[in-house]
């Protein structure tokens, strides 16, 4: 069957069955590697993309339940010439050692921080919680979202 | 940059509130059941973080997330201190020898117990500034409360409402968390505590000192309760014993009543306000008029004087008398005594017509504003049913300094006509249906629709007679209030019975029917009880009979073929195919009539049953294999008894037990929606049982036995609201096929205790809906509403397995129906759980029996599981956010039931097909993990979470037990719903 999405603003028609993970059609068809392909059991975090800005780990979100919202996969926060703050962030923080789960850091602490960037370091920690990393990047990676966090509020105190 | 993020602000926390259930006020302080220590033993070892905050009789408990404060508060002991209230004396007006005419008028407000709107309310500090986000729709007064109670300037408070239906309890709710968000220093939300399910009666009495002349001296009012609007709950809670009463005379400036003589207003008896109840301050007025006016008829009938020339004699104001005398002569009002003058009428319609007036001084306006308005209401009665009809309303109005507006806008006529009709929510209308509109959910629509709903003819309104008119008549506060009590004075007229208590839905049909059975006239829907009784009786003596004879088979009644037709469509409008689509989905036909991947309706969907599989039938309209060749009559016929057309007797795994209930109305409708939907022509597989129930003759002698054929009766005790839902739930939502136990025979059992007592069905267990099953905090209605509306209840968990197609099936019904089935599931738990010990409530128990968590030995293994597999959308307190809903397994009524059966399941299958998907996927682990670790996992959990309920036996063979149901459940039907 033929559904059709909206990814990263842009509309998409694509034919597949209603029940197939959205992770599939974002990697296979649509060509968005951002998010991976982790645990398949929505444990890990590393597939996370946003459905209408709230965190969803795509490995378990059939591609029926997209339908009618927007989809925000990594691509989608910003360019390769102009990074969103928060991806700018974990750059400048060298957070990434594999980089397996930084998807899913990056699209988890977008939406804790669009919600709202007066965040301590408890409340990043609690957040990124069940992401999962491998290396022991932690330290780095909750730097980089407070780091984010603090040129959101410049910027928007500015 | 560490510095940046320490400025005190950040993420918001929820806060829950303790209440006792008996908490009242009564004028000046705070009365009921007082809180002791609080025992934190059970909360401390779920090892999350929160604060308990007290001050007073103020107590709640503050997390960073509403389901983790709602954890704790389930896991805290309450120790309550019940309060014995003091017997109040009431004593009659007083005040001269001549006292005449003592009278009683009684209002009911009706609890609203649920509600579609759910915000939170928030509560924000920056020193000793204040942001509130409430919709109370008194921004003003919540200011100058919160400045009272903090002792803060007023420009230091602003409030900021959503675009919501404005809330009693949500004013409640933003005291509480400016209370909680000033003690913690951050944001914190607080969800608006829905009303009480009870009723709140006022009282209100009168008498009057008549001159030996009969003329009127002087006019006695004592109301039942104290006459302000109470101050928010938090308030009463944390003053106790602080210096009170300053913040009840914002609206009591107010001046209310025609000047009627020289007005006495006597203090209420001791008596309070719950603060839970419905109350609103437009109540109390409305019953104070409805009761004066209501009065005022009966003293000019006592003085044998015309009602509106004897209002005329008091009035003293010259704009009053204008818009009386002009209102009455618009009306074409009848001069003359009132009452009775038709009752010797020998016609079955008696006509009536009722004055009222009000005049509401506001005080609180420089100058003091003076509105009065006046009704007249003709109404005819019919007196072989008891109803009656609203034939016009003409409505004065007469407001000081304002100019004369558009007297075209009809808008307002309607509403007032409504308002008034909405009074009479008499019997009988159990079956009226309604279309969901777009933004259903979250909106006052479903209130708005809900006064039309019951509006039988439109009533004619004739307002030509407005002197003044404002631009917004909403605004004034008089222009309503007299509705009520012209519709009683009218009622008087037309039947001289005199009603005193208002709204008039509750004994208007009996008593008025009482008239109709006086005049004896027809009387059949007095008859049904004692009907289906004899009948009752007369199947069991044939059942037994024929047992005993032996001769099984002869004794069967034999069921005609019933000729195949060719239904003419034409005969049914589109309202009745609309009304039928409404019908089939409160029914789910399409649940159980559709195969996973077939077509809608076109049956073959396998049911497992313990004494076979049953295949359901195709009902579309195709008229080979469907029902495209059935009658009317034919299909009536199935419905009702469980025959088929061609006279072979249905199983009952067709829910005709229940369709039986259905009246004519639905049944029609139901059948011209279905004769119009698309012929799929597709033969289902024919169902085969084994002997001996393959004979299907034999069912002849289940339905004498266990069958009753009778339509809903309406209940004349219950509220409208209420026969809605037990309609609903009885009759097509058939809830009791699943949820009521059956007999060895497959047959509900129909003991007293067994009604919606929970059941087993495709392996699921069907939980008890009579408040008999094990909870870690009892359902209220706005628990029911909740979970039926959304599919989940954050209080308790998610519609999954067969329950789901259930929710998503009930989308189609509006939000009134949903309140509907709300209401009367709830009063079904009030009696049971009042015996389980197991229930409760914390807030709804004055004293709450503490069970100190026994150190239990929890599963490591377990928790790894857990943790690794559960967590990451389980988890309340850690982890993000996320798409979808995040039931909290704490509270999930699955963990705490007598069977892991559901839990492991769920785990097994997960949620591939949720009510809504908006309320997110669960991905099943049948295949990630064992039959040893999810034993684990269960007993973790049990052990964690319901360390009140003993742990479950034979974990490892429920485990395989439901693995394998679960396995051949997917075998049969390759994958789910369609």
């Amino acid at each position: 069957m033929s559904l059709e999405l909206c990814v990263n603003g842009v509309a998409q028609q694509v034919d597949a069955e209603g029940d197939t993970p959205l992770l599939y059609i974002l990697r296979n068809d649509l060509e968005l590697n951002g998010p991976k392909y982790g645990c398949g059991l929505g444990e890990c975090g590393a597939c996370t993309v946003l459905l209408d800005g709230m965190p969803a780990r795509s490995c378990v979100v059939p591609a029926s339940a997209a339908v009618g919202r927007k989809v925000t996969t990594l691509e989608g926060l910003g360019s390769q010439d102009a990074l969103s703050v928060v991806q700018q962030a974990f750059v400048d923080a060298q957070a990434a050692q594999c980089g397996y789960c930084i998807n899913g850091m990056i699209m988890t602490a977008h939406a804790l921080l669009m919600r709202n960037p007066q965040v301590n370091e408890d409340d990043v920690k609690r957040a990124l919680q069940y992401n999962l990393c491998r290396c022991g990047t932690h330290v780095e990676i909750v730097q980089a979202v407070m780091l984010a966090a603090r040129r959101l509020r410049d910027r928007s105190s500015a | 940059m560490n510095a940046v993020y320490d400025t005190g602000d950040s993420m918001d926390w929820a806060a829950v509130v303790i209440r006792a259930a008996d908490a009242a006020w009564d004028g000046s302080r705070y009365v009921g059941s007082e809180l002791g220590p609080v025992d934190e033993a059970g909360a401390l070892a779920l090892g999350l973080e929160y604060r308990l905050i007290r001050d007073g009789q103020f107590c709640a408990v503050a997390a960073p997330s509403r389901e983790a404060a709602l954890q704790i508060h389930a896991a805290l002991g309450l120790h309550w201190r019940p309060y014995t209230p003091v017997p109040s004396t009431v004593s009659t007006p007083s005040g001269a020898d001549t006292t005449a005419l003592q009278r009683k008028y009684r209002w009911r407000v009706h609890a609203d117990p649920v509600s579609s709107a759910t915000m939170p309310c928030r509560a924000y500090w920056q020193g000793t500034s204040l942001t509130l986000r409430a919709n109370t729709g008194r921004d003003a007064e919540l200011a100058a409360e919160a400045a009272a109670v903090f002792d803060i300037p007023l420009d230091g408070i602003s409030v900021t409402g959503a675009d919501i239906p404005p809330d009693q309890s949500s004013y409640d709710a933003a005291i509480d968390a400016a209370i909680v968000a000033r003690m913690l220093q951050r944001p914190v939300q607080v969800w608006p505590c829905r009303e009480s399910d009870l009723d709140t009666v006022l009282t209100i009495r009168h008498a009057a000192n008549v001159g030996s002349d009969g003329r009127l001296l002087s006019l006695l009012t004592q109301p039942g309760q104290p006459e302000v609007l109470r101050p928010s709950a938090a308030t009463i809670c944390t003053l106790a014993g602080r210096e009170a009463v300053r913040f009840q005379q914002i609206e009591n400036e107010r001046r209310l009543g025609a000047d009627y003589a020289r007005s006495q207003l006597l203090q209420a008896p001791l008596s309070t306000i719950r603060l839970d109840s419905a109350l609103t301050m437009t109540a109390q007025r409305a019953a104070q008029l409805f009761a004066q006016e209501s009065y005022a008829d009966e003293l000019a009938q006592e003085a044998g004087c015309d009602p509106v020339q004897w209002r005329l004699q008091q009035v003293q104001d010259p704009a009053g008398r204008a818009l009386l005398e002009q209102v009455a002569s618009a009306a074409g009002w009848r001069t003359g005594i009132r009452g009775g003058n038709t009752l010797a009428d020998g016609s079955e319609t008696r006509r009536g017509q009722g004055f009222a007036c009000a005049h509401v001084i506001d005080e609180s306006r420089d100058p003091a504003l003076s509105a009065w308005a006046a009704w007249v209401v003709d109404v005819s009665v019919d007196a072989s049913t008891g109803s009656v009809k609203l034939d016009k309303i003409t409505v004065g109005h007469h407001l000081d300094d304002l100019l004369i507006a558009d007297a075209e806008d009809s808008r307002w006529g309607q509403e007032l006509a409504s308002a008034a009709q909405n009074l009479l929510q008499a019997g009988g209308t159990h079956d009226l249906w309604l279309t969901r509109k777009d933004g259903d959910q979250a909106s006052s629509e479903g209130r708005l629709r809900s006064d039309l709903m019951t509006a039988g003819p439109a009533p004619i309104t004739d307002t030509t007679a407005r002197i003044g008119a404002p631009a917004a008549l909403s605004s004034s506060p008089a222009l309503g209030l007299p509705a009520a009590a012209a519709v009683a004075n009218a009622i008087y007229d037309a039947t001289g019975i005199r009603l005193r208590e208002a709204p008039f839905g509750r004994d208007l049909s009996d008593e008025v029917l009482q008239l109709g059975l006086d005049g004896n006239t027809d009387s059949s829907s007095r008859s049904g009880r004692p009907k289906s009784q004899a009948r009752r009786a007369w199947a069991w003596a044939l059942g037994i009979a024929g047992g005993l004879a032996g001769a099984v088979i002869a004794a069967v009644p034999w069921r005609p073929v019933m000729a195949p037709v060719t239904p003419d469509l034409s005969l049914y409008s589109a309202a009745a195919i609309e009304r039928g689509r409404l019908v089939a989905a409160a029914s789910d036909c399409v649940v159980c009539h559709t195969a996973a991947g077939g077509e809608k309706n076109a049956g073959g969907l396998a049911m497992d049953t313990p004494f076979g599989t049953i295949y359901s039938t195709n009902i579309t309209s195709d008229r080979e294999t469907g029902i495209g060749a059935w009658s009317f009559a034919a299909f009536d016929r199935a419905m009702r008894q469980g025959i088929s057309r061609d006279g072979r007797h249905l199983y009952p795994a067709f829910p005709y037990t229940s369709f039986a209930k259905f009246s004519d109305g639905d049944m029609q409708a139901l059948y011209a929606y279905l004769m119009s939907e698309p012929a799929v022509a597709a033969k289902p597989p024919e169902t085969k049982l084994a002997f001996p129930f393959s004979m299907r003759p034999m069912m002849a002698y289940w339905n004498l036995l266990f069958h009753e054929n009778e339509p809903y009766a309406y209940n004349t005790e219950q509220s409208a609201l209420w026969n809605r839902g037990a309609y609903l739930v009885q009759g097509p939502g058939h809830c009791m096929a699943c949820h009521s136990p059956r007999n060895a025979m497959g047959a509900e059992k129909n003991g007293p205790s067994d009604f919606l007592a929970g059941g087993v069905v495709d392996g699921w267990v069907a939980p008890a809906l009579n408040g008999s099953a094990p909870t870690t905090v009892a359902w209220t209605a706005q628990d029911t509403f909740d979970y039926l509306r959304t599919g989940f209840s954050d209080r308790h968990g998610v519609a999954a397995g067969p329950m789901a197609p259930v929710v998503a099936s009930l989308q189609a019904l509006p939000d009134s129906d949903i309140q509907a089935m709300a209401v009367y599931l709830s009063s079904l738990r009030t009696d049971a759980s009042a015996q389980s010990a197991t229930a409760s409530t914390p807030a709804a128990e004055p004293s709450r029996a503490i069970m100190p968590p026994e150190p239990r030995v929890l599963s490591l293994a377990g928790q790894n599981v857990y943790e690794g597999a559960c967590a990451a959308c389980h988890d309340a307190t850690r982890g993000s956010p996320m798409f979808g809903v995040r039931p909290s397994l704490p509270l999930n009524t699955n963990i705490t039931a007598d069977e892991p059966d559901n839990l492991i399941r769920i785990v097994l299958e997960g949620i591939a097909q949720p009510a809504d998907p908006a309320l997110g996927y669960m991905p099943g682990f049948a295949d990630t993990l064992n039959d040893k670790q999810i034993v684990e996992l269960a007993s973790y959990l049990r052990g964690k979470y319901a360390a009140q309920r003993d742990p479950w036996n034979n974990l490892e063979e429920s485990v395989q037990r439901v693995r394998a149901e679960s396995e051949r459940h997917a075998s049969h039907t390759q994958g789910g719903r369609p």
